[in-house]
């Protein structure tokens, strides 16, 4: 085997239509660092340092296909290697100084959104992604694209309105103002006309892009972060894997950043998976829909949705549009939390894992998966490649849960998903999972055997009750007390049962995901 | 009299007055473009140091060995200062001296800060940090309020406000309503963390550009604590506030501090800005209190006496726990006449870091009263609506606030009827009962809650503000004062009351960032920063205005009476003549274009409305300037079965006197309420038995985000020509009350929870009303059914 070589790079990105080299930047820099720090570019917030707040919000533009895609980020927590190759947008990016405001820019001042203004450019940025691809149809619509952007000072309600009034503004130009207000201000001529429109961008982008995997590494050794290894394909991936069995991998970082940011940990060597084709992308296959381990959320919502509308209320609340763009399933079950938002859900569709090294292949089932706290059965070396989710969707009910302290961009209590085949009156079949009630997102096998060969009624048998209360093994810390862990997970079967033979008991917030 | 946002034409013929109009807060177009500059964006002297700040991981330790060889030794360090090397006074204490800078040998809650350390980066200021050998002998440590009290621990004496005899009538009563509520603090959470940038000048001067809404208790402080002898070799400018809150009024101080005395050492500019878990950890909060309280009424729901202890958990030093507790004392009525009351305060001495100010910080005693008329209404089989009608201030004899000042020009009944009306209430009411008749699982509650907030304490530093106007040739204005903006839209109503003055268009008035060096900095200053600082500039604008008027009159030698400003013109007999050339006529004859003015709050009852019967150890009389009232109905949606929640509707109406600018004041009032809710719902501190807080982070402290706004809103401003004691030009402030209308939120929560027994029995919810309270609360609700069903 001859072994790769990463080849020692820079990271290159577009900003304002200029091309940044950046020679000798500690891998660990984050994108925010070097926008404010290196840059001067002081549009972009901290707040809160750990992609929650949004005051960090900026926009990632790559090509899609023959399209440019918009995506919004959290600055703080993105590494800059995650910016090479694409075009960087921060909120002065959107309108030059004099120059006509951006509908959206325009909107929020309209609507007197800002107060203090700190979280201002963050929600501009979030809502520029949204109008780039596609202007938002209504008020949930805003919710969703605003949902990881924390205002303290104002009800959100100017917000809301402006979302929607940046759609008719912007709807209102005569098109050759539209055009232009679609070019950002460094690509506009003297005669306001759009010079370097999409085509121009999607060449300079697709021009970027590397062939061979590369190596980033600070201009001084050591760090928190010694190197950053970008392999291209699966084969240099599982050489590096080898190599470096120990190196950490990268994928959305949601979770790397705020390591870096707030424990300053010692983090060594480190691969990003992001450029691996072969762990990207959503395969609708008769059996199964495969999902490559590091497909960001965002695109790996609309499958699965379309298979299990269910599964709505644990998508949509994964975490804001700013982490789901980053966020994978690989990356959200690798990291063992007890509390994965996906693992119940997944573990109640029976889905299965790849598992893959230089030593070959594995499948292993989600609720195998997890071995104690922040623990599983990956082995050094080994890497998640997919996430197999069995279809066509079993016949009967199908019910996911998070419960939060607040709805949006939370991490749960508790969640769960639950799933009973009925054949005649009677479940026939049954998946019970629940996260947060044990150190490992926990399937309850005792609970399912006491579903089994029962008539469905509005309330569960008793003996399933008492199986799953004897199965959890809650903690008191500071989300939930174990008492309300019990309290939940117990009345969760009971909504289940009364979400499925109740007649229709609804919740507190409808269906979270009625539009994509 | 119920009026939207619209905008109150002016009345000062040609050229419209801007008051009333919603010109944008002046900052908005920049704030959009990411061109606003807060105190961590602005340029860095060449040399800026770094700093950061080792704190103490005991609530309360003998520090036995602090050695700090590894930090000194670490990459990029240039200076590490312990207590030992502030040259001054080791202390900070905006009121008390009673805070240090950096504790000494011994620690009084985990987060005080210890040591501090100047680098190159902040990154290697922080890495050093964590290179400190530190060893603890542990002292046993007081960390709650039942403890403190136990223990005679207290900050300061308790206080206590009395009429009649509330105890004696509480133990005749036949039935009596008590009870004890748990109200949790609340962490600012402004989206700009702590900053302070440390500039030395020459001769031992110091310059601080510092996020503060108190430059002046910043200047005092670090002076005291560089050893300076006068405040004039310390300035202090506090620009742009990304939020504020209450949490950057004394709670900055500690931070510049620190800051100035690693610049002093260094003789470099240092940084210092702290990470959002350290700012969480080492930063003062609202005060948790415990609120005892006792309740005897009459049948018809009249209350007839009301006693309540306040224990509030003030932490290791007094800070402002001072004055807070005081307010929280004067709004312990709310909007309700007390025949006969009783309110006494304890500031409890705990080894948790020091509570401070926190917009509304009277809700705790607000939310007390409230509390009880639900649970008494409940009590009654009445309507809570009209318990509290009937309870509220007015009439013969029912206008006597607990300390003596008589409630007068207060619009309560008749905004409240208003917000019943135009929230269709009582409709509401019955088809809510009706829906959770039908519905075991989802209840729905509702609750209609007003709040009265009394403004401006006459007298005093804190009652005063100066402000200083320069024109300069041209016609532009440039305007100082001690006022700082947050977000609350200070310099744009200063601008508009200023513009208005001087009959100019406001784009001539630049209001700059506080500034030591301009205008004599005040106290750390809340709902009443606009009537201040718009007084203040008011008066030097007509200062100038009437100089500006002399000299063309002498100039076109008419009397001074036929010569008026407006619509930025001169108006001389008829003709006009525009701002520019008057104010160059005016520079070239010598007219002095600077002016200055003092505003003090008026002392109207000064003398008046004393109460023969008031008796208190607290200070009794004409507390405030005037009122301000508001009331909020808001609607919510409990799932009894997971504690999962949702706020449907709100409708407020919040009176704002006639508004300077509805625009701003509308968002005053949204961000207040939701705020509140916060308070009251999704922000719970968590702390461990070792006193240490481990919610230090935006993924563990929640506060509201875009979803939790209710989906349903009706706001409106309630305007009314307000009496001559109400503030600039009429208006109200309306920055704090907005946020105790939250208070609605939690009851109708509560009364949700409360139909799982047909409103029969009282749920135990404390605040905040987290899911899982509400969940416990009905699970106790369930059982205590189950056992009454078993019992029958």
């Amino acid at each position: 085997m001859q072994p790769t070589r990463s080849a020692p790079a820079h990271v290159r990105f577009y900003l304002d239509g200029a091309l940044h080299t950046v020679a000798g930047a500690a891998p660990a820099t984050t994108l925010l660092e070097y926008l404010r720090d290196a840059l001067g570019r002081t549009g972009t917030k901290e707040g809160c340092a750990q992609g929650d707040c949004g005051a960090c919000t900026v926009v990632l533009c790559e090509p899609q296909g023959d399209r440019l895609r918009y995506q919004a980020v959290n600055a703080c927590i993105q590494l800059l290697a995650a910016a090479d190759g694409k075009e960087v947008l921060t909120v002065e990016s959107l309108s030059a100084p004099g120059q006509r405001l951006h509908p959206v820019q325009q909107a929020l001042l309209d609507a007197h959104a800002s107060q203090c203004g700190f979280c201002m450019p963050g929600v501009v940025m979030s809502l520029f992604a949204r109008y780039r691809s596609g202007a938002p149809r209504d008020r949930d619509d805003v919710r969703r694209c605003l949902a990881g952007n924390l205002c303290r000072c104002s009800g959100y309600r100017p917000f809301l309105d402006a979302g929607l009034a940046a759609t008719t503004l912007g709807e209102a130009l005569p098109p050759e103002q539209r055009d232009r207000l679609n070019c950002l201000p460094q690509h506009l001529d003297e005669d306001a006309a759009c010079v370097a429109g999409e085509t121009a961008v999607l060449q300079r982008l697709r021009a970027l892009r590397r062939g061979a995997s590369a190596l980033f590494e600070g201009c001084r050794p050591g760090g928190p972060l010694q190197s950053l290894h970008v392999p291209r394909d699966l084969d240099a991936l599982l050489d590096l894997t080898a190599q470096h069995p120990l190196a950490l991998l990268v994928a959305g970082g949601t979770e790397v950043g705020v390591w870096l940011n707030k424990q300053q940990r010692e983090l060594g060597e480190a691969i990003y998976i992001g450029e691996v084709a072969a762990l990207q992308g959503v395969e609708l296959r008769r059996d199964a829909i495969d999902i490559g381990a590091a497909t960001p959320l965002t695109d790996v919502q609309p499958a699965l949705l379309q298979e299990f509308p269910e599964l709505a209320e644990m998508l949509w609340r994964f975490g804001s549009p700013p982490i789901r763009n980053v966020a994978t399933l690989g990356g959200n079950l690798a990291t063992a939390s007890p509390i994965a938002d996906a693992a119940p859900a997944l573990m109640a569709l029976d889905a299965q894992l790849v598992l893959l090294s230089r030593d070959g292949e594995r499948r292993v089932a989600v609720a195998q998966f997890f071995t104690g706290y922040r623990r599983s059965v990956l082995r050094a070396g080994e890497i998640i490649s997919r996430v197999v989710v069995p279809r066509p969707r079993q016949t009967g009910h199908l019910r996911v849960y998070k419960v939060s302290r607040r709805h949006d961009q939370d991490i749960a209590v508790v969640n769960a998903a639950l799933r009973i085949g009925v054949e005649a009156g009677v479940i026939r079949a049954a998946r019970v999972a629940f996260g947060g009630v044990a150190d490992v997102p926990l399937r309850v096998m005792a609970c399912e055997a006491a579903l089994l060969g029962k008539p469905l009624r509005p309330q569960p048998p008793p003996a399933a009750l008492a199986a799953l209360a004897a199965a959890l093994e809650p903690i008191d810390d500071l989300r939930g007390t174990a008492a309300y862990r019990q309290l939940l997970a117990a009345n969760l079967l009971r909504r289940f049962f009364l979400e499925c033979a109740g007649g229709g008991v609804e919740r507190v917030r409808g269906d979270a995901g009625a539009a994509a | 009299m119920s009026v939207g946002e619209d905008a109150v034409p002016g009345v000062d013929g040609a050229g419209a007055s801007v008051i009333g109009t919603s010109p944008a807060h002046d900052g908005a177009a920049l704030h959009v473009q990411g061109r606003a500059r807060y105190t961590d964006d602005l340029p860095e002297p060449t040399g800026t140091l770094y700093a950061a700040v080792g704190c103490s991981e005991y609530a309360h330790a003998r520090l036995l060995v602090m050695d700090l060889s590894a930090v000194r030794a670490a990459s990029g360090v240039v200076a590490v200062i312990t207590a030992a090397d502030i040259p001054g006074e080791n202390d900070c204490g905006p009121i008390q001296h009673d805070a240090p800078v950096l504790a000494a040998s011994v620690t009084g809650y985990v987060g005080q800060p210890l040591f501090a350390v100047a680098a190159t980066s902040v990154r290697a200021a922080r890495l050093a940090v964590a290179l400190a050998e530190l060893r603890y002998e542990a002292l046993e440590a007081v960390l709650d309020i039942d403890d403190a009290i136990g223990q005679d621990r207290f900050v300061l004496p308790a206080t206590r406000l009395e009429r009649g005899d509330a105890p004696g009538a509480l133990d005749a009563a036949a039935q009596r309503i008590e009870g004890r509520l748990h109200i949790g603090g609340q962490e600012h959470f402004y989206l700009e963390g702590q900053v302070a940038l440390a500039i030395p000048g020459e001769a031992g001067q110091m310059q601080v550009l510092c996020a503060t809404q108190s430059p002046g208790v910043v200047q005092a402080a670090v002076g005291r604590c560089l050893g300076l002898r006068y405040l004039h070799d310390v300035r202090v400018e506090s620009g742009r506030l990304g939020g504020s809150f209450g949490g950057k009024a004394t709670q900055a101080t500690g931070l510049a501090c620190i800051a100035a005395l690693l610049a002093a050492r260094t003789q470099r500019a240092v940084k210092l800005r702290v990470d959002r878990d350290d700012d969480l950890r080492m930063t003062g909060k609202r005060h948790e209190v415990r609120a005892d309280h006792a309740l005897d009424f009459d049948s018809s729901g009249g209350i007839l006496a009301w006693q309540l202890t306040l224990a509030a958990r003030c932490g290791y030093s007094a800070d402002v726990s001072g004055p807070v507790n005081d307010a929280a004392m004067l709004h312990a009525d709310n909007a309700y006449y007390l025949p006969q009351v009783r309110i006494e305060s304890l500031r409890c001495r705990t080894n948790t870091v020091p509570a401070t100010a926190f917009r509304g910080a009277a809700a705790p005693a607000v939310l007390a009263i409230e509390n009880a008329i639900d649970a008494l209404a409940r009590r009654l089989g009445m309507d809570a609506l009209d318990v509290r009608l009937r309870n509220l201030y007015g009439g013969p004899d029912r206008d006597l606030t607990p300390y003596g000042q008589r409630v007068t020009d207060l619009p309560l009944v008749a905004l409240m009827e208003a917000l019943a009306a135009s929230a269709d209430y009582r409709a509401r009411r019955l088809a809510i009962a009706a829906h959770n008749r039908d519905s075991p699982v989802l209840k729905r509650g509702l609750a209609l809650t007003p709040v009265k907030f009394g403004v401006g304490r006459p007298g005093g530093p804190v009652g005063q503000a100066a402000a200083l106007l320069q024109l300069y040739p041209d016609g532009s204005v440039h305007l100082g004062h001690g006022g700082t903006d947050m977000g609350q839209g200070l310099q744009v109503k200063v601008v508009q009351v200023v513009a208005d003055e001087l009959g100019v268009q406001p784009a001539r008035i630049r209001s700059c960032a506080a500034d030591s060096s301009r205008a004599p900095a005040v106290g750390p200053l809340g709902a009443v920063g606009v009537d201040l600082h718009a007084g203040a500039a008011r008066a030097a604008a007509r200062r100038l205005r009437k100089r500006l008027l002399r000299f063309a009159a002498r100039q076109h030698g008419v009397p001074v009476e036929a010569v008026a400003l407006r619509g930025d013109m001169l108006h001389v007999a008829g003709t006009r003549l525009d701002f520019e050339t008057l104010v160059r006529d005016a520079h070239r004859h010598g007219v002095a274009l600077g002016a200055s003015a003092q505003h003090l709050v008026p002392d109207a009852g000064a003398g008046a409305g004393m109460a023969a019967e008031a008796e208190a150890d607290a200070e009794v009389g004409h507390r405030f300037q005037y009122f301000a009232c508001g009331a909020a109905v808001t609607e919510a949606l409990v799932d009894t079965l997971t504690g999962e929640y949702r706020l449907t509707r709100v409708d407020i109406l919040q009176d704002c006197g006639q508004s300077l600018n509805p625009a701003i004041d509308r968002g005053q009032i949204e961000g207040g309420y939701l705020q509140g809710v916060g308070w009251l719902t999704s922000e719970s501190l968590h702390q461990d038995a070792q006193g240490r807080l481990h919610s230090t982070a935006s993924s563990t402290y929640k506060i509201p985000a875009s979803s939790d706004w209710p989906e349903q809103c009706n706001v409106q401003l309630y305007q009314h020509a307000a009496a001559g004691d109400a503030g600039i030009h009429g208006a109200r402030a309306v920055g704090e009350a907005p946020l105790m209308l939250a208070v609605s939120a939690f009851l109708a929560i509560k009364d949700g929870l409360s139909a799982l027994a047909d409103h029969r029995l009282e749920p135990a919810l404390d605040a905040p009303a987290t899911p899982e309270a509400v969940a416990l609360a009905a699970a106790a609700l369930r059982a205590s059914l189950a056992t009454t069903t078993q019992r029958a």
